[in-house]
């Protein structure tokens, strides 16, 4: 919550930037995704975009910033792709192993400040 | 302008019902129309044939004691029931206008080839058109069949959880979807999830940004979420009125929000008496919410005692 007396900013860029910044969180059936490394958790996602775009769709750089224990990780795509790259995520529906899964996306940002704060959940 | 309210055209009636509407208010949605899928409308004139039984919507919508404990977290929750009739062929479409289909908050029909296709965009009075996108349509969407039905009002459904498992259904799904799209210029399409388990259920601005995968802009994706099935519920909504402007309902079927319409009639008819210029031929039918056609008797009566629940009103 924001006290009344503490003035807030807003600052508005008008530049195209170059990345787009995602907090994705992951869900697997019957798995617990907390213990996820951070190289299973990217090789879930480039399975994903490979499922969907193909090899070119996997040859777009997705970085994964940072896995948080609860499967919720931040990634940062290239803003051009992003669209793509996100509904590649989206489509993605069981894993090799052939358990059910689900990337949904919380948040974007093409700042990574952006993302401390969700409006969503605020009161 | 209505605010953007997620809906969830398509959510299967099975048992677990409501984790996925559980899930699905906590993802944004706040509306869901539960989805009752008739196989076929066979009627029953052979003795083999058993007759189509259709159950009453309210054993196919949640109970009203889950509406209430959803409702407490989500208050603008609503569920709407749905009912979709898969069109093998052309013969019993009548059916469709049965009391216990007509029920159904929402029609739908599942077209399969040319000819259904062509006949529920051109003639049958239904809100939805949906078709099996997992597999090849077989036929070609043409744009003008497209532009009647959209004429019509009826929007066409793309379904996107059975894409999610499979690799070829996915393949056809985006293929039949991007079709339909490009055939119809991305107006009057609705994306629904069509889902079984929780973890099928995307969230709203997941599905606005697949959308646009298939072909649509930003405003459309969005409009397939929120404002189509507005549209669609609206549609639904002016079958069941007379020229979509009027409708009649008993007084005593008020529900207990309008019931304010008789209290004023009440008082109309005192001052009538009063006044001694009796002319009650149409005074026995309330008109409704959508109700627009008021004579100017009565309008003149509003404007002289407006009163809280008369500016309600108005402001519908």
């Amino acid at each position: 919550m924001v006290d009344a007396d503490v003035k807030t900013k807003c600052f508005i860029s008008e530049k195209k930037q170059p990345y787009l910044y995602m907090k994705v969180s992951l869900t697997i059936d019957g798995e617990d995704v907390g213990q996820l490394t951070p190289v299973q958790y990217k090789y879930l996602i480039m399975q994903a975009l490979k499922e969907t775009l193909g090899q070119i769709g996997a040859s777009y750089t997705v970085d994964l910033l940072k896995l948080s224990s609860n499967g919720v990780a931040l990634l940062r795509l290239p803003r051009g792709y992003s669209d793509k790259l996100w509904a590649a995520l989206t489509m993605y529906g069981a894993t090799p192993a052939k358990r059910r899964c689900a990337f949904r996306v919380l948040q974007v940002s093409p700042f990574l400040m952006g993302l401390v704060v969700d409006s969503r959940w605020q009161q | 302008m209505a605010a953007p309210v997620y809906t969830d055209m398509n959510v299967l009636r099975q048992p677990n019902l409501s984790d996925v509407i559980d899930l699905g208010i906590e993802l944004g949605f706040e509306q869901f129309a539960i989805n009752y899928v008739v196989s076929s409308l066979q009627g029953g004139k052979g003795k083999k044939n058993e007759k189509l039984i259709v159950p009453p919507p309210a054993e196919v919508l949640l109970n009203d004691e889950s509406v209430r404990s959803i409702q407490k977290r989500c208050a603008s929750f609503k569920q709407l029931s749905r009912l979709t009739a898969v069109l093998e062929d052309a013969s019993n479409t009548h059916r469709l206008g049965a009391a216990d289909i007509q029920a159904y908050d929402i029609i739908a029909v599942q077209v399969t080839n040319e000819k259904t296709f062509q006949l529920a965009c051109s003639t049958l009075d239904v809100d939805i058109i949906c078709f099996n996108l997992s597999e090849s349509l077989g036929f070609s969407l043409k744009r003008a069949m497209i532009n009647l039905a959209a004429k019509r009002g009826i929007h066409f459904e793309i379904v996107y959880s059975p894409a999610l498992q499979e690799n070829t259904v996915k393949r056809n799904t985006i293929s039949n979807a991007m079709s339909l799209i490009r055939a119809g210029g991305g107006k009057n399409v609705i994306i629904s999830s069509g889902s079984e388990q929780p973890i099928d259920l995307r969230s709203p601005y997941d599905v606005i940004n697949l959308a646009r995968l298939f072909g649509l802009s930003h405003s459309q994706a969005k409009d397939a979420i929120c404002r189509n099935c507005r549209a669609v519920l609206k549609h639904a909504e002016s079958r069941k009125t007379c020229k979509s402007v009027v409708s009649v309902i008993k007084s005593s079927n008020l529900s207990v929000k309008e019931q304010w319409v008789l209290h004023q009639k009440n008082t109309r008819e005192d001052s009538k008496k009063t006044d001694a210029d009796m002319d009650s031929s149409e005074e026995d039918n309330t008109e409704d919410a959508h109700g627009n056609l008021m004579d100017s008797d009565c309008e003149a009566e509003m404007s002289d005692a407006l009163e809280e629940p008369e500016k309600k009103k108005i402001k519908l």
